[in-house]
């Protein structure tokens, strides 16, 4: 099965954290729906056999559309593209967004998971991370899409904030047993280049949160999802009753993904594709719908380095790890004895473990995670 | 033989010698302005882009003078104070030097001490003011300054310009004049002065060398008078742009040998070229065993590499026989060399070298002389490695090589000067003003001191108006301790350094502080010690990560993410493993790098 990701590229701010590519200027909105129309069509054929189960909004903030707008683009991706009949349709939004009107039209026009993005319950918190919303907003928003019958709910939190404490965080962590959430991503900060964060750094206005300090707040989030019936099935991503994001499981899981809209990447099984992180051009590109190849498309075909790399890298972020089915089957470099002889000197630490024909990263070495996983890298030519 | 005319210039680095000698080959129609790439004489690339003469070369001008044809050959010498044994068989093949003084900067302590060498040898001096036209020159006070050092009158100095071509006439017609012919003995046995040799692949080593007295004919059976080896002279010649072949080469001439000889260290710089048949009686006077004076382990950055390292310094040592090396291990490194450079320049040369002819990346550990330990039980023992030094219980004494260093600075600097060589426990010997604002401080120190961290310093207290040259002068007695480096109790022998007992302590606590910088934190903490013997004197630590993870998710950007952790690979790669530490390489150098 395959997976069909929408990058909406428009924020009313920029979020003092957030790398992603967006643009404010919003009165693009038009002009960008339909070069994404567009962008569906010609590049229609690009998943070829399979069909696709899951679409994603995801930005920038997709909740800057009007509910017309998502269902236009959801009929030309149901008309060009094909999706199966229970496909998982997720929404981005931001909790200010998330009036009772908006969510009743998102359900109309088929949305059935809302990913939202709370951040924090803390007002002092978001008006550092430059959120458009306060506390208030996040609960309320909370609490009418759950009237507005959105079972599928999932919430973003960041922790290791600078001066984010433990006790603080986990007021964050208890305000999830107020509400009927299912899903749970929780990021620990990267301050990225070119953010507010990074320049704020520079100046030496904010530190980054001490190791230490974020090796407890990254303990107490398992701790606390465990207890609270969540499943831990990715480093980030907590799940209860097995209601996993089924569109991010398939970047884990190596399936095909279609990525739509400026920065957005694409994965065909063979080669990995994105659009160039850039608006205007990706809205000339794709002012008609018959382009057969764009010129904002860049491409990277994978080496078998680079398979067997990708393999290591996004399943020991999971709790499901390598299988040697899994193994045999998406790389050729190396046999499966010889790989678990490879990570015996893990094994040995208790950073990983092998049950049955499975290898995987202990939860508890979770928060080293890069570190093993780059260990375990090969790279051509060194 | 009065027709000949050999010569060669006495010059800092960077005073426009190379750049003069181009006009002098140009208007004597030696080469033609097509053939001049930039600076004929420096042909390394590496001596090109630093500027800098590394090997000595020789090359053959004719020049008309009052109706006569003069061949002059002009002997350019190395620069830098790593070459000085070679700089002195250049100069003495010669009979007459060109004194070459920026006039802009004026005379510097490399100029002064190759001056005396020239005037030892009862070189005609013909100084040369360059660079005149410069909008920073100082003409008045740079005559002042070369007047007050050679004592000639102001009007024999001649003003001249590599880049605008001014003087250089001038320059060949006073070479003509007052530089003597050659005056050795056509009629004596052979006696052949060897200044340099390179190595082509093709014909093997090519010696190059003066003829002193007696002549020598193509296919002649000759030996070298120090190494004892026999050889026939396959090919004779003179250094015109190119290998000239000549039948015969006299008196005074200065040309090429090549007799089928595979490696430069039969070829000695300074040895002496006879026949077999009728030798002479001696040798020139002057032959030293170039020895070197610094020391450092090489090792490739990646351990397969071994053999390529060999190989490579198997190849540098055919046209660079000073450079010595043996093969030591290190628990830290693995299997590299033991090499031996003449000094700091050389070392860094031989890297770039290494790096740039044989794409070989490699570690260098910390620098050290070789020091003479006198054991209990009698014995000398030359020790020029840490892991050398014998047990302490078993040394009655060690001396450490000293140096004759002068430096020429100006007057505002002497106080930092002063406190610099003193720091480095050096002597002050003399002071000596050569003019109102240049100063000469001689000092005698222990040549250790210098090995790392003194030229930079020197530079930057002094604003770079400070020149510096040495020369070895005696052993003496030194408190000279072992200091190792342990991480997590385990000792990385590549770390090791043989210091000054008065300075162990402060240095210890440096290298620690600056390893602690260098090395990454890592799963467990680090304990960095300093020790002597069995003494801990400085220790500080590493403390663990406990993250190391980007929790972010990047959506579909599978790519992004891969490549970030490609990076973190490729840094553990390059990472050497001592016990369960792993150290990155610079941090082998850090010793290079304290503040």
């Amino acid at each position: 099965m395959a997976g069909i990701y929408l990058h909406i590229p428009f924020c009313v701010q920029r979020c003092s954290y957030c790398d992603f590519y967006s643009s404010t200027s919003l009165e693009l909105k038009d002009k960008f729906i339909k070069a994404c129309g567009n962008e569906i069509k010609s590049r229609k054929d690009y998943l070829a056999d399979s069909v696709a189960d899951t679409i994603y909004f995801g930005g920038g903030t997709p909740s800057v559309l009007h509910p017309e707008d998502i269902d236009k683009l959801l009929n030309i991706i149901v008309k060009h593209i094909g999706v199966s009949k229970d496909t998982e349709i997720s929404f981005e939004a931001n909790p200010d967004d998330l009036n009772p009107a908006y969510l009743k039209e998102l359900k109309s026009v088929g949305v059935n998971r809302l990913s939202i993005g709370i951040q924090s319950f803390r007002d002092s918190d978001l008006l550092k991370m430059k959120r458009r919303h306060n506390a208030k907003q996040a609960v309320k928003c909370l609490e009418d899409a759950d009237k507005a019958g959105f079972n599928d709910l999932s919430i973003d939190l960041i922790y290791g904030l600078p001066d984010l404490s433990v006790d603080q965080w986990l007021f964050n962590l208890r305000q999830i047993e107020y509400f009927e959430v299912n899903h749970l991503s929780a990021y620990h900060l990267t301050i990225e280049k070119g953010t507010v964060f990074s320049r704020w750094l520079q100046e030496g206005k904010i530190k980054e949160a001490e190791d230490e300090n974020s090796l407890k707040q990254f303990q107490l989030l398992q701790k606390y999802t465990r207890e609270q019936g969540f499943d831990q099935y990715e480093i980030s991503n907590f799940a209860k009753d097995e209601q996993y994001s089924k569109h991010n499981c398939k970047y884990w899981k190596a399936e095909k993904y279609i990525g739509l809209g400026p920065s957005a990447h694409s994965f065909n099984g063979e080669a990995r594709h994105w659009n160039q992180s850039d608006l205007m051009n990706y809205l000339s590109d794709f002012k008609s719908d018959n382009k057969k190849s764009s010129s904002v498309i860049r491409e990277e075909i994978l080496s078998p380095f680079d398979k067997r790399n990708e393999l290591i890298m996004t399943s020991l972020r999971t709790k499901w790890g390598i299988t040697k089915g899994e193994w045999e089957e998406r790389q050729h470099l190396q046999s499966w004895d010889d790989f678990v002889l490879e990570v015996r000197p893990f094994i040995a630490k208790g950073d990983m473990i092998q049950n049955d024909q499975c290898l995987r990263i202990e939860e508890k070495s979770w928060f080293r995670a890069d570190g093993i996983i780059a260990s375990l890298f090969r790279l051509e030519g060194l | 033989m009065k027709h000949f005319r050999n010569f060669c210039i006495i010059a800092h680095i960077d005073h426009g010698k190379s750049t003069l000698a181009d006009r002098m080959l140009e208007i004597t129609d030696t080469v033609s302005g097509r053939q001049l790439q930039e600076q004929v004489l420096d042909n390394m690339d590496l001596e090109r882009e630093r500027g800098i003469t590394i090997k000595s070369h020789a090359i053959q001008m004719s020049y008309k003078h009052e109706g006569e044809v003069y061949q002059l050959n002009l002997i350019d010498t190395p620069g830098h104070v790593d070459f000085s044994y070679e700089v002195s068989r250049s100069i003495a093949a010669c009979d007459g030097a060109l004194l070459i003084i920026d006039a802009a900067q004026g005379i510097q302590a490399q100029t002064i001490s190759n001056l005396y060498l020239a005037l030892e040898h009862d070189l005609e001096i013909i100084p040369v003011m360059n660079k005149m036209d410069l909008d920073n020159a100082m003409p008045e006070e740079v005559r002042d300054q070369i007047t007050d050092l050679t004592g000639c009158e102001p009007e024999d100095i001649i003003e001249a310009s590599g880049k605008t071509g001014l003087g250089v006439d001038s320059i060949l017609k006073r070479v003509v004049e007052k530089v003597p012919p050659p005056s050795g003995d056509p009629e004596a046995p052979l006696q052949g002065l060897i200044f340099d040799s390179l190595f082509n692949s093709y014909r093997g080593v090519i010696a190059y060398f003066k003829v002193m007295s007696g002549e020598i004919h193509k296919g002649d059976h000759v030996k070298f008078f120090n190494t004892e080896k026999k050889y026939h002279a396959d090919e004779i010649g003179v250094l015109r742009l190119g290998l000239e072949p000549r039948e015969v080469l006299k008196t005074g001439d200065v040309g090429y040998i090549i007799s089928g000889i595979k490696t430069s260290t039969e070829v000695k710089v300074g040895d002496t070229i006879t026949h077999v048949d009728r030798a002479c009686d001696s040798a020139i006077a002057g032959f030293e065993n170039v020895k070197p004076m610094v020391f450092a382990g090489l090792y490739p950055i990646d351990s397969d590499d071994y053999e390529n390292l060999r190989s490579s310094l198997e190849k540098l040592v055919l046209n660079d026989a000073s450079l010595t090396y043996e093969p030591e291990s290190s628990a830290a490194l693995g299997f590299g060399f033991r090499c031996g450079f003449l000094g700091m320049l050389h070392m860094e040369i031989v890297q770039e070298r290494l790096d740039r002819e044989f794409e070989m990346n490699v570690i260098s550990t910390v620098p050290n002389v070789s020091y003479n330990v006198y054991t209990k039980a009698g014995a000398l023992e030359q020790v020029y490695n840490p892991s050398g030094l014998p047990d302490v219980t078993l040394i009655e004494r060690i001396e450490e090589p000293y140096i004759t260093a002068q430096i020429i600075t100006q007057p505002d600097y002497i106080g930092h000067i002063m406190k610099l060589c003193m720091d480095k426990r050096g002597e002050l010997i003399s002071q000596h003003y050569l003019t109102t604002d240049r100063v000469e401080l001689t000092f005698e120190m222990p040549l250790a001191e210098i090995v790392f961290d003194f030229y930079d310093k020197l530079k930057s207290i002094s604003k770079g108006y400070a020149s510096f040259d040495y020369h070895q002068s005696s052993f003496n007695p030194a408190k000279l301790v072992r200091l190792d480096i342990l991480l997590n109790g385990e000792m990385v022998d590549a770390l090791s350094t043989l210091i000054h007992f008065d300075n162990a302590h402060t240095f210890g606590r440096r290298m620690c502080v600056k390893l602690k910088d260098l090395i990454p934190r890592q799963q467990f903490d680090i304990a960095i010690q300093a020790a002597i013997g069995g003494k801990i004197v400085a220790r500080e630590t590493i403390k663990a990560f406990r993250k190391d993870v980007t929790a972010k998710c990047y959506g579909g950007d599978i790519t992004r993410k891969r490549k970030l952790l490609e990076k973190q690979k490729k840094g553990k790669k390059k990472m050497k493993q001592v016990g369960n530490v792993e150290v990155p390489q610079n941090a082998f150098m850090a010793v290079l790098k304290l503040d």
